[in-house]
C-alpha cells in the first residue's frame, strides 16, 4: 500500500514546536516520523529545529529524541545504532534517524556524516536544507545558491548576494558509494514519503537531501511555503534524484536516476522575484544561475536519465 | 531613570524601535541608555519582548524590566488580563489599537493606520517613538529623529520619520487619545468566512489523543528534584500552546471540504486532523486552533478554496 | 594473576573485565596501545563489544554519547589534542549525565608540538563537569578501569570518568601487575542500569536544551552530584577491597603526614619518586611528607585541609602551568585550604613539561626550599609573595623583545 495522505499514520509525532509560522524544515521533521514511526529514535545537531523543538519543558517530540553537539549528527546516530545493537535491544521497526540543516551537514557535521557511511553504520540522514543558518539568522552556508543575499553576504554595490554556487552534497555523499540517497522537496510531498519509505526499508546508511523553504530567510509569506517549495522544483534549481549504492542496485558505482526530467523548466525570474533574498539580482545573475542549472542538468541527463 | 517595555510579535519591529530609541537618547538627547530583547527559540509571529532604558547616569543593571514607565503594545491581541502589573507607579500603557478607551492610564494610537498611510503597510514600531516622544520628558521629537537616522537605514529613515511626527502630532493635538476608525475595511471581506467560521465551530470535534502525540500537560510542577538530575524528561511534553502567535485564524468550510488531505499534508505544525466516524473512516477534518500559528499554507494550498484566513479578533467577536 | 604489562596494556584489560558494549576511539600517541588492545581483544572474542571506528576524537566521544543514550556501558580513550578536539562534547557527555570512561594518556600540548607526557591536557579541562581521577601505576590504572565504572555509574553520581595516566611515564612503561579474574570484576560491577535512557514503552526527550528559568536547576544537580563523589568514593573502594583484596585510600593518598613540617603534593606518577625522597629525608630525621592528589575533580577539600593544614611549608609539584597565573593543581589545592583560615607558606614547583624528566636531585632541591620556608621569614615572605618555581630553570634573560 503505497504512503499518502490517507495511509499515513494520524499520530504527530513533531506537534507543538516553535518553529517560525510556515517552516518547510517543521513538515519535514513531521512527516519523515510520520513515515519512520513512533519506534524511530531522532538525533538532532543545534539548528532551528532543536532549537524550537525541544526547550524543556515544552517537548514536542513525541517519540525518542535527543540534541547532538552541532558537529555530531552522524556520531551520535551512530552510537545510538551501536548501543541498541550491542544490547540487542533495536526492535525491527526503529529507524536511528539524524535530522540535521544544511550548515549543520555540508559544513561542521561533513566530517562525521563522511565517517558514518564509511562504516555503513545503519542509520538513515536527513538534511533538511533551507539554504542558510536560519537558526542564527540568515548567514550563508556552503549551501546557499548564487546571488542569495544572506546576513553574511548581503547584497550590496560589490555583490548581489552570495557569489558561490550551492555545494553539490548529494554528489558528494553518493561518491562513498553508499547503499541510499535521495533529494527531495516537500513540494512534492508523495515523492519525499516514498523516498523516506525506501529509505527506512534499506540497511545501513541512507542520506536524503530534502528542500525545505524557510519564508524568514528566503523572504516570501508564509502562506507561500509549498508553491515555492514546488517552484524550486519546477525551475530545475532542485531536483528529485535518487542513487541505490551497489549493494542495492548490483551496478558497481550504483546506480542514479532522475525522479523528474521535464522538458522545459519553468521560468526562473518568476521564482527569484518572489523571494527577498534574490531582489537585488540583475539580468546578469539571473544568467549565471540559469547557466549553472543548465550544466547541471547536462551532466545529470547525460549521466543519470 | 526611565523603563520602557515593549511588547510585539516577532518580526514586527520591536527591538529596532527600542534600539531607535535608545539612541535618540543617547546620541541626541545626552543621557546613558540600554536597549537589548529578550532571545527565546520563539520565532516570527511568536510573542516577545524588547526593553529601553534611559538615565542621565550610567545603567548597570542589564537585566529586564519588571516594571516599567511606558509599557508599549505593538500588537493588541498581545494583551491580556493583568498587564498592569507592569506599570511602575505612575506609568502609562501605548497601545496599538483603532478602538477608544476608558482606562486612564492606557493611550491608544492607531499606528498601523499611521503607518499604513505614509509606508503602503502596517508596521506600528515607529509610531510609538513618536508617541514616546509625546507622552515622556525622556526624549523630545528632534531626539526621535536623530535615533531613526542613526538606526535605519537612509532608504527607510524619510518616511519613518513621517510616522513619527505624525503619531507625535496625534497624541498632541488629541489630548492622548485617539479616535481612530475600526478596521472597518479588515472585516467587511470576511463575512462569509466568519460564517464559515460559526459553522465549523459546530462541527468541530476535539483531536482524538494518540497514544505518542505530543500533550499539553497543564499540571507541570517544576520540582527540580524531579528533572534536574538529567537531561532525560517525558517525550511529547508541552507545556504551552501556540495560540498566541497567530493574527489570522484558518477557517474550514466543512460542506465545501473535499476531504482531499492538501491541508493536512502540508500543515507545518501538524494541527489539522482527521475525525473519523465510527468505523474509523476519516470524514472530516478539524484544526487544533490551540497549535496553529495562522501560517495560511492549508489555505493557499487547498484546492477546492474551502480555507479561510479570517482576522483573529472577528472570529473572536463571532465566537 | 600476575602479569608484566605497559600502563596502557593494564588499563586495557581493566576496561575488558568491565564489559562495555560500544567502544569508540581515534589513534593518538601515547594513547595508542590502548585501542589496539581492545581491538584485539574484540578480534579475539575475548570482549563482546561493538568497536566503533570512528573518524575523530569529536566523533569518539559524540557517539560514545549516543550510546550512553541506549543504555550501553560505553568506553573510549584520547590524549592532548585529542582530549581539546572533543573539548566540545565533554560538557554534553557531564551535561547529560552520561557516566562514559574515558582514559587519557596525559601528554603535552601544542605549540611547541609535543608527545610527551605533561598534564596540561586534562588541567586545562577540570571546569567541564567530568569527575576526574589520576593514577599513579599499572595497577591502580587497571583498578581505576573497574572503579570508575562502579563510581559514575552509581544512581547518586550518574557522571562521566576521565581517568588519567601519565603518557610514557605509565603509558608505555612495564610493570607487574595483577588482573583480576572475570567472576571476581562481575562481582564487584553489576550491569549498567539507568534510567537516563531512551525506551520503546516510555519514549522521553533527551539533552534538551533549558533557558535562564531552568539551567541552574542542573548545574546546581549536576555540582551536588559531583560533591556526593565524597561519600561514594570510599563505598566504591570498601567494596572492592572486599573483592579485590587491594586497598585505595580515597581522594588523596597521604604519605607520612601525620607530624610533617614539608609536604610535597603530588598528581599522577611522579608521586613514587617524590615517596622515595620522603622516605631518605625521614631517614635524616626531616619531618617530610607526601600528599598524592587521586582525584582533583570533585575537588578533596577535606582530605587536603586535614593532610596539609598543620604542615609548617608545603609545595606543590606538577606538570602545569596556566601561563599568566600559576600551575592550576596549586591553585585547586590553595582554594581547598582557604577554608581553613590558615594557609602555610607554598610553593608551586613546576617541571616535567613536554615530557622533562623530574629528577631526584630537583625534588631534594624543592624540599630544601620547603624547608627555608618553614624556618626562614624571608624565605616565607618570598613564597608568599611569589611562589611560582620552574624545576631546574633560572629566568632566561636575555632581551624580551628579541622576537
Amino acid at each position: 500500500m503505497p504512503l499518502n495522505a490517507r495511509t499515513i499514520t494520524d499520530e504527530e509525532l513533531f506537534y507543538g514546536h516553535k518553529a517560525c509560522p510556515g517552516c518547510g524544515g517543521a513538515l519535514v521533521v513531521r512527516q519523515a516520523l510520520k513515515v519512520l514511526g513512533p519506534h524511530a529514535i531522532a538525533a538532532l545537531p543545534a539548528g532551528c529545529m532543536s532549537a524550537t523543538g525541544f526547550n524543556f519543558p515544552q517537548l514536542a517530540f513525541g517519540n525518542n529524541a535527543m540534541i547532538t553537539p552541532f558537529a555530531s549528527t552522524a556520531a551520535v546516530l551512530s552510537g545510538i545504532e551501536a548501543g541498541l545493537r550491542a544490547q540487542g535491544a533495536k526492535p525491527e521497526d526503529c529507524t536511528v534517524v539524524g535530522f540535521a540543516g544544511d550548515g549543520g551537514t555540508a559544513d561542521i557535521g561533513l566530517q562525521a556524516l563522511s565517517g558514518a557511511i564509511d562504516r555503513n553504520d545503519d542509520i538513515l540522514y536527513i538534511c533538511y536544507d533551507n539554504e542558510a543558518y536560519m537558526n542564527t539568522g540568515i548567514q550563508r552556508s556552503s549551501l546557499t545558491p548564487y546571488g542569495a543575499s544572506t546576513t553574511t553576504t548581503p547584497a550590496s554595490k560589490r555583490e548581489h548576494g552570495s557569489i558561490t554556487h550551492k555545494k553539490s552534497l548529494f554528489d558528494i555523499v553518493c561518491a562513498h558509494e553508499l547503499p541510499y540517497a535521495a533529494t527531495a522537496s516537500i513540494g512534492y510531498m508523495n515523492d519525499l514519503l516514498r523516498k523516506v519509505e525506501t529509505a527506512r526499508n534499506i540497511a545501513g546508511t541512507r542520506f536524503l537531501h530534502i528542500m525545505a523553504p524557510c519564508p524568514v530567510g528566503w523572504g516570501f509569506p508564509s502562506k507561500d511555503l509549498m508553491s515555492v517549495a514546488k517552484e524550486a522544483v519546477d525551475t530545475g534549481l532542485w531536483y528529485l534524484a535518487e542513487y541505490e549504492g551497489p549493494t542495492v542496485s548490483g551496478v558497481p558505482g550504483g546506480r542514479f536516476k532522475l525522479n523528474r526530467n521535464p522538458r522545459a523548466f519553468a521560468p526562473i525570474a518568476g521564482y527569484l522575484q518572489r523571494q527577498k533574498r534574490f531582489s537585488a539580482d540583475d539580468a546578469a545573475d539571473i544568467e549565471a544561475i540559469e547557466r549553472a542549472r543548465d550544466e547541471r542538468w547536462e551532466m545529470m541527463r547525460s549521466r543519470w536519465a | 531613570m526611565t523603563e520602557v517595555i515593549w511588547h510585539a510579535r516577532g518580526g514586527q519591529g520591536a527591538f529596532t524601535a527600542a534600539r531607535c530609541l535608545g539612541a535618540a537618547a543617547t546620541l541626541s538627547a545626552g543621557a546613558h541608555a540600554l536597549a537589548f530583547p529578550t532571545f527565546g527559540p520563539e520565532r516570527r509571529g511568536a510573542p516577545m519582548c524588547a526593553y529601553t532604558k534611559i538615565s542621565h547616569a550610567p545603567i548597570g543593571d542589564r537585566s529586564a524590566v519588571q516594571r516599567a514607565d511606558i509599557v508599549v503594545y505593538l500588537d493588541e491581541t498581545l494583551l491580556h488580563d493583568g498587564w498592569e502589573s507592569e506599570l511602575a507607579p505612575g506609568g502609562i500603557m501605548l497601545l496599538n489599537t483603532s478602538h477608544a478607551t476608558d482606562d486612564a492610564r492606557i493611550i491608544g494610537l492607531d499606528a498601523d493606520a499611521i503607518s499604513a498611510n505614509i509606508l503602503g503597510r502596517p508596521i506600528p514600531n515607529t509610531a510609538f517613538l513618536g508617541a514616546i516622544a509625546a507622552v515622556s520628558d525622556a526624549v523630545a521629537l528632534e531626539d526621535i529623529h536623530a535615533g531613526i537616522k542613526a538606526t535605519m537605514s537612509e532608504r527607510l529613515q524619510e518616511k519613518n520619520l513621517k510616522i513619527a511626527s505624525a503619531a507625535y502630532e496625534a497624541l498632541t493635538s488629541c489630548n492622548g487619545r485617539t479616535t481612530g476608525e475600526r478596521k472597518a475595511n479588515a472585516r467587511e471581506g470576511n463575512n462569509a468566512a466568519s460564517e464559515a467560521f460559526a459553522q465549523a465551530l459546530s462541527h468541530a470535534k476535539a483531536r482524538p489523543e494518540g497514544r505518542f502525540t505530543p500533550q499539553l500537560h497543564s499540571t507541570f510542577s517544576a520540582d527540580p528534584s524531579q528533572f534536574a538530575r538529567s537531561t532525560c524528561f517525558t517525550a511529547g511534553h508541552l507545556v504551552s500552546e501556540n495560540a498566541g502567535w497567530r493574527s489570522v485564524k484558518p477557517v474550514l468550510d466543512p460542506d465545501a471540504c473535499t476531504m482531499c488531505l492538501s491541508c493536512y499534508m502540508s500543515c507545518p505544525d501538524g494541527t489539522i486532523y482527521k475525525m473519523c466516524n465510527d468505523a474509523g473512516a476519516a470524514t472530516a477534518l478539524g484544526i487544533d486552533y490551540g497549535f496553529c500559528k495562522g501560517c495560511g499554507v492549508c489555505a493557499e494550498v487547498c484546492p477546492a478554496h474551502c480555507i479561510a484566513m479570517i482576522p483573529e479578533e472577528d472570529a473572536e467577536v463571532r465566537a | 594473576m600476575k602479569q608484566f604489562l605497559s600502563g596502557n596494556e593494564a588499563l586495557a584489560e581493566g576496561v575488558r573485565l568491565a564489559r562495555p558494549q560500544v567502544i569508540s576511539a581515534y589513534p593518538i600517541t601515547p594513547q595508542t596501545t590502548v585501542v589496539e588492545a581492545l581491538a584485539e581483544m574484540v578480534g579475539a572474542g575475548t570482549l563482546q563489544a561493538e568497536y566503533m571506528h570512528v573518524e575523530s576524537e569529536h566523533t569518539a566521544l559524540s557517539a560514545a554519547i549516543g550510546a550512553s543514550a541506549t543504555g550501553a556501558r560505553t568506553f573510549t580513550a584520547t590524549s592532548s589534542q585529542g582530549l581539546l578536539y572533543m573539548a566540545e562534547c565533554l560538557t554534553y557527555a557531564s551535561g547529560g549525565r552520561f557516566p562514559i570512561v574515558m582514559m587519557n594518556a596525559n601528554r603535552a600540548l601544542a605549540l611547541p608540538w609535543n608527545i610527551y607526557g605533561d598534564q596540561r591536557d586534562s588541567l586545562s579541562l577540570l571546569d567541564h563537569g567530568w569527575i576526574q581521577v589520576y593514577a599513579d601505576s599499572n595497577q591502580e590504572a587497571l583498578d581505576l578501569a573497574l572503579m570508575a565504572y562502579a563510581l559514575g555509574e552509581d544512581p547518586a553520581v550518574s557522571l562521566p570518568v576521565m581517568v588519567n595516566m601519565d603518557g610514557f611515564a605509565l603509558t608505555h612503561t612495564y610493570e607487574s601487575v595483577d588482573v583480576p579474574t572475570q567472576e571476581q570484576a562481575d562481582a564487584f560491577l553489576p550491569p549498567y542500569v539507568t534510567k537516563n535512557r531512551f525506551s520503546f514503552e516510555h519514549p522521553v526527550n533527551m539533552g534538551y536544551s533549558a533557558g535562564p528559568e531552568y539551567n541552574r536547576f542542573y548545574a546546581r544537580a549536576h555540582h551536588d552530584d559531583m560533591m556526593a563523589c565524597a561519600r561514594i568514593i570510599p563505598e566504591v573502594e570498601a567494596l572492592f577491597a572486599q573483592v579485590m583484596g587491594r586497598s585505595y585510600p580515597g581522594m588523596v593518598e597521604a604519605y607520612e603526614t601525620r607530624d610533617a613540617d614539608v609536604v610535597m603534593v603530588t598528581l599522577g606518577s611522579v608521586s613514587g619518586l617524590v615517596r622515595d625522597v620522603v622516605d631518605e629525608l625521614r631517614a635524616e630525621g626531616i619531618a617530610a611528607g607526601l600528599v598524592r592528589i587521586r582525584y582533583l575533580r570533585p575537588l578533596p577539600i577535606k582530605p587536603l585541609i586535614d593532610a596539609l593544614s598543620a604542615a609548617s611549608a608545603i609545595g606543590v609539584l606538577e606538570k602545569d602551568i596556566s601561563f599568566g597565573a600559576e600551575g592550576t593543581v596549586f591553585t585547586n589545592v590553595m582554594s581547598a585550604l582557604s577554608r581553613t583560615g590558615r594557609i602555610p607558606p607554598a610553593l608551586d614547583l613546576i617541571g616535567g613539561l613536554g615530557g622533562d624528566d623530574i629528577t631526584h636531585a630537583q625534588i631534594r632541591d624543592a624540599f630544601d626550599a620547603l624547608i627555608a620556608c618553614a624556618t626562614s621569614s624571608a624565605s616565607e615572605s618570598e613564597a608568599r609573595q611569589d611562589p611560582v618555581r620552574f624545576l631546574g630553570m633560572d629566568d632566561l634573560g636575555g632581551d624580551a623583545a628579541c622576537l
